[in-house]
């Protein structure tokens, strides 16, 4: 028989431990809008993140043993349909590679597709956001045949010291994310076969 | 003995489980089906101007006592045209000196996760739109969201905080896609021959 301080702990144990963390790491994008970069192409293109990919929430480890979870295609996709636009002319959401409709009525050129990649840790043991955070993104780009014309990988480092992240919990993740997507806008922008 | 360690352990217990914290209500995302949408449509660049709260308690979201704050100097009237914004920047629809601006007034603001299987949020906002200053667009919109929620609050809250930039697309979407808007900023057709 359990005495009441046991049944209180084992609750408290139940109720406080092996959550993952939720954080954002949607980056701030006004360095993407000012980069200086060439003038866009006149082309138009896609991009295609799966929904089950959009969905998808990553865990990752933080700080003092727990765990940080996202979405690290949902909170960027933002940061792709930026550089893009700054890159070609019109930039549209699409929910499949080979809708042959959407890419001629789109008049769509290439179609990116992003692969992300996450990894954190935390040098604190008494916090849990995440004081180091690596985001390497890939971009694919096929023309509207299928045909692949462009690969590039760009990984992006992201620190937060506890008198940062105490604000934004997420925020080592949302300099890595803004490092990469930065990089990926410049080596779109010079590739120089588009 | 006992029974004073077990109030004691009852107590922390109680403090740690049910104080109210704060939490930051998450980045808008924006609503990339309707960016789409407004890519085709023709219209003119626009730029947000003044957005209010219509009362003090519209900045005062709570979700199973704890608190969610705009993080736009706690405003969420703020929150609302960063989001509007954002999703005109997303749209290629944005420019600081464009003659259209589109103000508002954040009318209603209400988060309910008190519900074990069901949350709901209820927001509404009177937009107005003035092209060189005159007024040419005045409409309210109001919207209710729902999402699957918990009678556990570790899960609840967060179902619920993730949530609220949801709602507000809806409120965007509502007011963008509205055809009285689509009519006043829709560029003007020429008719050159």
């Amino acid at each position: 028989m359990l005495r009441p301080a046991a049944v209180l702990l084992l609750v408290a144990a139940t109720l406080v431990s092996g959550c993952a963390h939720k954080i954002q790491i949607t980056p701030q994008l006004e360095a993407m809008r000012n980069a200086q970069v060439p003038a866009p192409s006149e082309k138009n293109v896609g991009y295609f993140i799966p929904a089950a990919e959009r969905e998808k929430a990553v865990i990752t480890p933080g700080g003092g043993g727990d765990k940080i979870t996202y979405a690290p295609y949902k909170q960027t996709e933002a940061a792709l349909n930026t550089i893009l636009g700054r890159a070609f002319s019109k930039v549209y959401s699409m929910r499949s590679t080979n809708d042959t409709n959407f890419i001629a009525e789109k008049n769509i050129s290439y179609i990116f597709t992003p692969v992300i990649e996450t990894s954190s840790s935390s040098s604190g043991i008494f916090t849990w956001p995440a004081t180091d955070f690596s985001l390497k993104l890939t971009c694919t780009a096929v023309d509207a045949n299928g045909n692949k014309v462009w690969n590039k990988t760009v990984t992006g480092e992201g620190h937060a010291e506890y008198n940062e992240f105490i604000k934004d919990f997420g925020l080592s993740g949302r300099r890595a994310a803004e490092a990469a997507y930065t990089e990926m806008l410049m080596e779109i922008a010079n590739a120089g076969v588009f | 003995m006992e029974s004073s360690t077990t109030i004691r352990i009852t107590t922390a217990l109680a403090v740690v489980i049910l104080t109210g914290c704060t939490a930051m209500a998450p980045q808008y995302q924006p609503d990339f089906e309707l960016v789409n949408t407004l890519k085709d449509v023709n219209l003119q660049n626009m730029q947000t101007g003044k957005f209010v709260s219509a009362d003090p308690s519209i900045d005062k979201v709570t979700i199973r006592g704890s608190s969610l704050v705009s993080p736009y100097n706690n405003s969420y009237s703020e929150y609302l045209k960063n989001a509007l914004s954002e999703e005109l920047k997303q749209s290629a629809l944005w420019d600081t000196n464009a003659n259209i601006v589109i103000s508002g007034e954040l009318l209603e603001n209400e988060m309910d996760a008190s519900g074990f299987s069901i949350g709901e949020a209820d927001l509404s906002a009177r937009f107005l739109v003035s092209r060189d200053g005159t007024e040419v667009y005045n409409k309210v919109h109001t919207i209710h969201h729902e999402w699957a929620s918990s009678f556990v609050g570790a899960v609840a809250i967060p179902n619920a905080i993730n949530n609220y930039p949801i709602a507000v697309q809806k409120l965007i979407g509502a007011l963008l896609l509205d055809i009285d808007l689509l009519n006043v900023t829709r560029v003007a057709d020429t008719g050159s021959q």
